[in-house]
């Protein structure tokens, strides 16, 4: 088990290391620079360079980098005249990984209540009306889905903050709606295929004939089952969730990292943008080696059946 | 009783006589695995409904190419903002007015000239623009499949049926792509080339083929082992005729389900990078675009977003329902 996690932890880093220069060399690709004003003089330009260390040959400027990267440090930001990349990314994760936690939580338990639900209701009007929200819920643009929501409750029946970080806990109600939608929809429909399979099971019979009444069987037997391989969806959930929250964040004005990356892209600010990308992979291969080594302890067959291979 | 009066010669009872061929005949016709599938898709009605708007949005998107209501560009600073108004037909919403006034009046538009759907900030004809968003979206599912079938498909045969080093390489290849997400990918490339259209297809080509060709090796390496395979392998078939003849059509279930699913993935990528402003240019319309449009305007035209929004949800739902009906037809143990 160790040997295999540090396995996994040194081909996490090789990834991490080659994301980040393939970034910097697509950057360095990059047809526009941030000095190309044409107002800004030739001598001023060259100066400018010199500070951003953009004088340098791309070698040194790739050393650089990547011996910065490895301490944490990605370099300052062009459209923030001297904050540093981390600075800036740690000083507005915070809202992010807020609404990213709220809407994993809410979406993966609504998702199995709605799942469950139609499971054990299997083909009646409850299963249909479970799935059709499911496949409308996959279905819908979680931008669209955010701003009819920024419209419908916020605007027109003033039931929350219309956008804006400001007002705790209420400015989050929606955003977190608009993000847990995607992860909503597909535990919902992951959880019904699994339950209807668990519920058609040997150990399922066993606790009926020994009496149990449906719902003692529900709660204690199948739905930890089903349960279990909702684990291995958090991986991709998390790249949903990355993802919706650039619009998400956008729209519902929120100081997030989302928001940011879509701004940096827009002013060519490329530290930023290395910056973050490096960032989301590391979350993303973090988030997923958590699931892999979890899931190892959460279902013991799977390490029984792997030690017996 | 009457009945055992009857006599019953012996010569009544004769063995019925039945060629051998009769015995072994099969009433039914014998469904091939594709006729079965089709059978049971024909069975779901929702798929067969959004089989049915796929085709009617396709056949609409070909036919706006030669006729459409207006120019979808022309813009006419007269007629900014017009509600959707159809002919003189007095139907709420449709009926030209907005907060009781009749905006066509008030900006003196000319008797029988109609925006079916209203006309945006620049006084561009939003049904046009929409037929031409959609028309792109479609375009985007068109090029998916491409890549998902010569990429993706390729791809998982080789690294399965080599195995090896090639296939630890090609795995660990998939696995670097895939542990960045896929928008940032996109992006990149995005930056790289200029935004419009062929950078688009260039993120589509690096990204979208990577669960196919993790399913298609999965299921390579299992059909590999199999006796027909080594059959033809004994009788010395190169191993590209085994892949053409042999494995692609004991996948064909995989690759149909999973492009399928691939298609409205495509299709919301184009639409959020024009939605972030990052994909196709101005003027063009992509459904993304004119939703970031109606968006802005979502206050006081609130039209401007709900019809490209109506028509971007009920494409990718009807995507997704004939995807979830094709699974259930061609892979029956998936689901029940």
């Amino acid at each position: 088990m160790v040997k295999y996690v540090l396995k996994r932890i040194g081909f996490l880093i090789l990834t991490l290391f080659l994301v980040a220069s393939i970034t910097f060399f697509l950057m360095k690709l990059l047809p526009g620079t941030p000095f190309n004003n044409p107002k800004i003089p030739a001598d001023q330009i060259a100066q400018l360079k010199a500070q951003y260390g953009l004088d340098k040959p791309v070698w040194q400027q790739y050393l650089v980098y990547i011996l910065g990267v490895a301490h944490g440090d990605f370099g300052t930001s062009y459209q923030f005249t001297g904050q540093t990349v981390s600075y800036l990314i740690s000083s507005r994760v915070g809202p992010s990984l807020q609404l990213g936690a709220q809407a994993m939580v809410v979406g993966t338990l609504l998702g199995i209540l709605l799942g469950a639900v139609a499971a054990i209701r299997k083909n009646t009007w409850v299963d249909s009306v479970a799935t059709i929200f499911a496949i409308i819920g996959r279905s819908i643009p979680n931008f669209v889905f955010a701003a009819l929501l920024q419209y419908f409750v916020a605007y027109k029946w003033g039931l929350a903050p219309v956008a804006l970080w400001e007002d705790g806990f209420s400015s989050s109600v929606l955003p977190t709606l608009a993000l847990a939608m995607a992860p909503l929809a597909n535990t919902a429909r992951f959880m019904r295929t699994e339950m209807v399979d668990v519920l058609s099971s040997d150990y399922i019979e066993l606790a009926r004939s020994k009496g149990d009444s449906k719902w003692q069987v529900v709660a204690r037997h199948a739905l930890r089952n089903s349960m279990i391989p909702i684990v291995t969806i958090i991986g991709p959930m998390a790249v949903d969730l990355m993802v919706g929250s650039m619009v998400v964040e956008n729209i519902f004005a929120i100081p997030g990292i989302g928001e940011q990356f879509v701004k940096s892209i827009t002013t060519n600010d490329y530290p930023v943008i290395m910056g973050l990308t490096v960032m989301y992979c590391f979350m993303l291969t973090v988030v997923i080696l958590i699931v892999d080594i979890l899931y190892g302890f959460i279902d013991p067959r799977i390490r029984l059946s792997g030690e017996a291979n | 009783m009457a009945d055992s009066k009857i006599k019953l010669s012996p010569d009544a009872f004769k063995p019925a006589h039945v060629s051998a061929d009769e015995k072994e005949k099969i009433a039914t016709p014998a469904l091939t695995f594709t006729q079965d599938a089709i059978r049971r898709l024909k069975q779901n009605k929702a798929a067969i409904i959004s089989f049915w708007i796929l085709v009617f949005i396709f056949a609409v998107s070909i036919i706006t190419l030669f006729v459409s209501p207006h120019n979808p560009n022309t813009q006419n600073l007269n007629y900014t903002y017009l509600p959707p108004k159809w002919g003189n037909l007095n139907i709420p919403f449709f009926n030209g007015k907005q907060g009781g006034v009749d905006m066509y009046a008030q900006n003196n538009v000319p008797k029988g000239v109609y925006f079916l759907l209203g006309t945006d900030y620049l006084g561009r004809d939003l049904l046009s623009r929409i037929f031409v968003g959609t028309r792109i979206s479609l375009e985007i599912a068109v090029i998916a499949t491409f890549f998902d079938l010569v990429i993706g498909v390729g791809y998982g045969i080789i690294s399965g049926w080599k195995g090896g080093t090639t296939d630890t390489i090609m795995q660990r290849v998939i696995e670097i792509i895939s542990s960045v997400p896929n928008l940032v990918v996109v992006i990149l490339m995005l930056l790289v080339f200029k935004p419009g259209m062929t950078s688009i297809i260039v993120a589509i080509a690096i990204t979208s083929w990577i669960t196919m060709a993790r399913l298609i090796r999965a299921q390579t390496l299992q059909l590999k082992d199999q006796e027909f395979i080594l059959a033809a392998r004994t009788l010395g078939e190169s191993s590209w005729k085994i892949a053409i003849k042999h494995l692609v059509p004991n996948l064909s279930s995989t690759i149909i389900i999973q492009t399928m699913f691939t298609i409205p993935t495509a299709i919301f990528f184009e639409a959020f990078l024009s939605y972030i402003g990052i994909g196709l240019p101005a003027p063009t319309a992509s459904l993304g675009t004119l939703l970031n449009d109606g968006q802005k305007a979502l206050q006081t035209q609130p039209y401007l977003l709900v019809y490209p929004a109506i028509v971007i949800v009920v494409l990718m739902l009807a995507f997704n329902l004939l995807a979830d009906g094709l699974r259930d037809a061609f892979d029956p143990k998936s689901s029940h």
